[in-house]
């Protein structure tokens, strides 16, 4: 179990911060690499071997469900896990966010419960 | 044209009679009947026939005998047609057929072929009577046909004994297999009565629970479907007479909007997938609870599904949905939270009045139903300009305010400020729509609800027994005592204890409470901070380490007896008077001093004999303070003092109830 490579994208610094602590509080040895809209997400995602991916829904440019079907629409990224960061009231985005291949999806506000419960399911997959 | 043809054909052989497809033992009846009509038809015609023949033939008798059983069949056929059981043309028809196979082996026939016809009698007895009167006739004719070609002489030609053998083996063949065949038969349609039996006591259980089952069930089928056997009350809850065949979604229509409808479907799809883990469909379930909409119109209710994958015998996957009736639930749940909101109001409420004088807060009730009364009358008088209304109902509501404020009612408060600003915002505003007023009616309305509720609870306060408040009342005032003395005692140093010598029950009721819980604090104060020696000073002049406050409230006709008196050292006159020098109190010239004149001075405004001062005492403004609080109540004080052995203040203050009584009588 080397270090994960975590590709955390959102548009708003803040939110990247909490998602990273978040992890970082966890104890899994993880790099992260950030990305504020889909389309630098792309980039980033071509260029580095990510392990997982934290998407947020709603972003300019490029939304996060658009950045999904791009990034599943390349056969190396089939089964890299996505988990899609979405805000409470979005049942509805989820189960678009599913059927478009999200692997899993987190309701905000994140937390380190939830966090393990679904990184939990990634390693029994 | 064809199909009348086939229908009287069907008709002619099933003798008009019904059969449920559905039921296996009915289809065999449906068989017997076929089978028998088609014997009677062609025997019969045959019977015809041979009659006909031997009538040609010129044997008379042989034709009337034919003839005769042809009518036979005849009768048996309208017979089954009719509602007499079949068993009875099932005779008409199987002994006459008896009766011929015999004749055709008595007969012999081409090569003694007309044994052959009674092979066949068996499986047709059998079949059409059943075993035991089949099987009994069968046996009958096989003893004729044994009889018959076994005994030379006896039919109408001679029987070669290889060929008798041959034909009683072989009928006897058949008779046994048409009997073993019967009997497996028989045994199957026991089992299979059985069988279905239990299907059917095990299929009325499962429709008595779906038929009084309180939630909606039905299947869906891939295209979203509902399924025949739902739940009359998914019917009921949907409010649809009849569920079958209706597309879920479409349901929705008027519930979704068209994106919410593609995500439940979806969703469906997801639930037959069976490639997501339940937990997670559970949480994503857009249908968990949500306003439901009859697309034909009618109440709206809100709803609440849940969904689960079914294995199909054809390999379909269907989905098993579940709909409950939330409307009711939620509505309590919104009544609960309601009540507990006002609760809550009211509890915030109980606490700020309970620190109002009530007398004073009837005053500021009557106000407030005032200035509501008069901004009513504003707001009703449409000859008042909107503004101009604006300006009146802002200068009421902040008259009602600013009262709130002083008695420190927040949560009134705050609300009335709320609608203040509306209101302010209003004034500036020249054209006022109707729909403004009328949200300032409401937001009024919410005002005379919590007037309401601050006059149930000075009703509640009222009916306390006194009693029991009073002697609240005073618990509280010698709590609030001990906790000065404490305090005092701590912040000098010193040990002190509070006793009460005397305390005269509802005495509280009857005396100004703020006024005398006012004096008592000081004079407590006083007696730790002037009285009351160190510790190590009290030990060594022989007293206890800690000292003593004692406090008796007692009445006469019409005044309260307060005394107050401590065990510490007592006034020292000489160093009252050096002090009432020094501070310009007194001049040397006066001459000499009554105790009681210097006592006097202890209660001017600046006098304190404490060497310094701090929060507790000392500023001087204690005794002052006594003073003028005395002199608001009409009352009055007397000092007694031994020195080394102690103060003991008297008070004397007259009793309310006398102001009461005046008030009443004014």
């Amino acid at each position: 179990m080397g270090a994960k490579t975590v590709l955390v994208v959102d548009d708003s610094r803040i939110m990247r911060n909490i998602v990273k602590n978040t992890f970082l509080s966890m104890n899994i040895p993880c790099e992260f690499i950030e990305a504020s809209t889909g389309k630098e997400a792309l980039v980033r995602l071509d260029n580095n071997a990510i392990d997982l991916v934290l998407l947020d829904w709603n972003m300019p440019e490029l939304s996060g469900l658009d950045f999904l079907k791009q990034a599943r629409s390349n056969p190396l990224h089939k089964d890299l896990p996505i988990i899609m960061i979405t805000s409470e009231a979005a049942r509805y985005n989820v189960i678009e966010a599913l059927k478009n291949g999200a692997t899993d999806y987190i309701i905000k506000p994140v937390n380190e419960k939830t966090f393990q419960q679904k990184l939990a399911k990634l390693h029994l997959k | 044209m064809t199909s009348r043809k086939t229908n009287l054909f069907v008709n002619l052989i099933t003798s008009g009679k019904e059969f449920d497809p559905r039921d296996p033992s009915a289809m065999d009846g449906r068989i017997r009947y076929i089978m028998l009509n088609t014997l009677i038809i062609l025997g019969g015609s045959l019977l015809f026939l041979f009659g006909y023949q031997s009538l040609q033939a010129g044997a008379g008798i042989q034709a009337a005998f034919d003839i005769a059983m042809g009518l036979t069949t005849l009768v048996g056929f309208f017979l089954l047609r009719s509602s007499a059981p079949f068993i009875i043309s099932g005779f008409l028809t199987v002994v006459p057929y008896m009766f011929l196979c015999g004749f055709l082996t008595f007969g012999g026939g081409v090569q003694g072929s007309g044994v052959l016809w009674a092979f066949s009698f068996p499986i047709i007895a059998v079949f059409v009577l059943g075993m035991q009167w089949g099987s009994m006739l069968a046996g009958l004719l096989g003893v004729f046909l044994g009889v018959t070609v076994l005994l030379p002489g006896l039919a109408q030609m001679d029987f070669q004994t290889g060929f008798a053998l041959r034909a009683i083996g072989v009928y006897l063949l058949i008779f046994a297999s048409t009997i073993v065949y019967e009997r497996t038969k028989m045994n199957k349609d026991i089992q299979l009565a059985a069988l279905n039996r239990r299907l059917q006591v095990e299929r009325d259980e499962i429709t008595a629970m779906k038929d009084n089952l309180k939630d909606g069930i039905f299947l869906i089928n891939e295209e979203y479907q509902i399924q025949p056997n739902y739940s009359p009350s998914a019917a009921r809850i949907l409010d649809v007479p009849d569920l079958s065949g209706m597309s879920l979604p479409g349901l929705l229509t008027s519930s979704l909007k068209d994106k919410e409808l593609q995500s439940v479907q979806d969703y469906f799809d997801m639930v037959r997938q069976r490639s997501f883990d339940e937990e997670m469909l559970l949480d994503i379930n857009p249908l968990h609870e949500f306003t439901y909409q009859p697309t034909h119109g009618g109440e709206p209710r809100i709803l609440a599904c849940s969904f689960a994958p079914v294995d199909r015998e054809d390999g379909q996957v269907q989905i098993l949905c579940l709909i409950k009736d939330q409307t009711r639930e939620v509505e309590l749940t919104r009544q609960l939270s309601e009540e507990e909101a006002k609760r809550q109001e009211e509890m915030q409420s109980l606490f700020e009045v309970i620190h109002v004088d009530p007398r004073v807060f009837d005053d500021f009730i009557q106000d407030t139903d005032y200035e509501l009364e008069q901004i009513n009358q504003i707001l009703k008088d449409s000859r008042t300009q909107t503004q101009a209304a604006m300006v009146q109902t802002f200068q009421g509501v902040h008259a009602i305010k600013s009262n709130a404020v002083i008695l420190g009612l927040q949560n009134f408060g705050q609300k009335l400020h709320t609608i203040e600003q509306d209101i302010a915002n209003l004034r500036e505003n020249p054209d006022i729509t109707f729909q403004d007023t009328l949200r300032v009616t409401l937001q009024l309305e919410d005002i005379y609800r919590s007037l309401d509720v601050f006059k149930t609870l000075i009703g509640k306060i009222r009916s306390f027994k006194s009693g029991e408040i009073h002697l609240q009342g005073e618990h509280v005032l010698i709590k609030t005592l001990e906790k000065v003395a404490e305090k005092a005692a701590s912040a000098q140093g010193k040990q002190v204890r509070l006793e009460i010598d005397a305390l005269e029950p509802h005495i509280l009721e009857d005396l100004p409470r703020r006024e005398l819980k006012e004096i008592l604090v000081q004079l407590v104060r006083n007696a730790v901070y002037h009285g009351i020696e160190p510790p190590d000073q009290r030990s060594s002049s022989g007293k206890p380490g800690q000292g003593t406050i004692r406090l008796s409230i007692t009445r006469t006709d019409d005044h309260g007896i307060i005394t107050l008196e401590d065990d510490g050292r007592g006034l020292n006159l000489e160093s009252i008077r050096q002090k009432a020098l020094s501070l310009g109190l007194l001049r040397d010239s006066d001459g000499p001093h009554t105790p009681s004149s210097l006592f006097k001075l202890l209660f001017s405004p600046g006098f304190s004999t404490a060497g310094q001062a701090d929060l507790h005492a000392g500023r001087g403004v204690g005794l002052s303070l006594v003073r003028d609080r005395l002199k608001s109540v009409q009352g009055r004080v007397k000092i007694q003092q031994e020195e080394h052995r102690g103060t003991r203040f008297c008070l004397h203050i007259p009793l309310l109830v006398q102001e009461q009584t005046r008030e009443d009588t004014a």
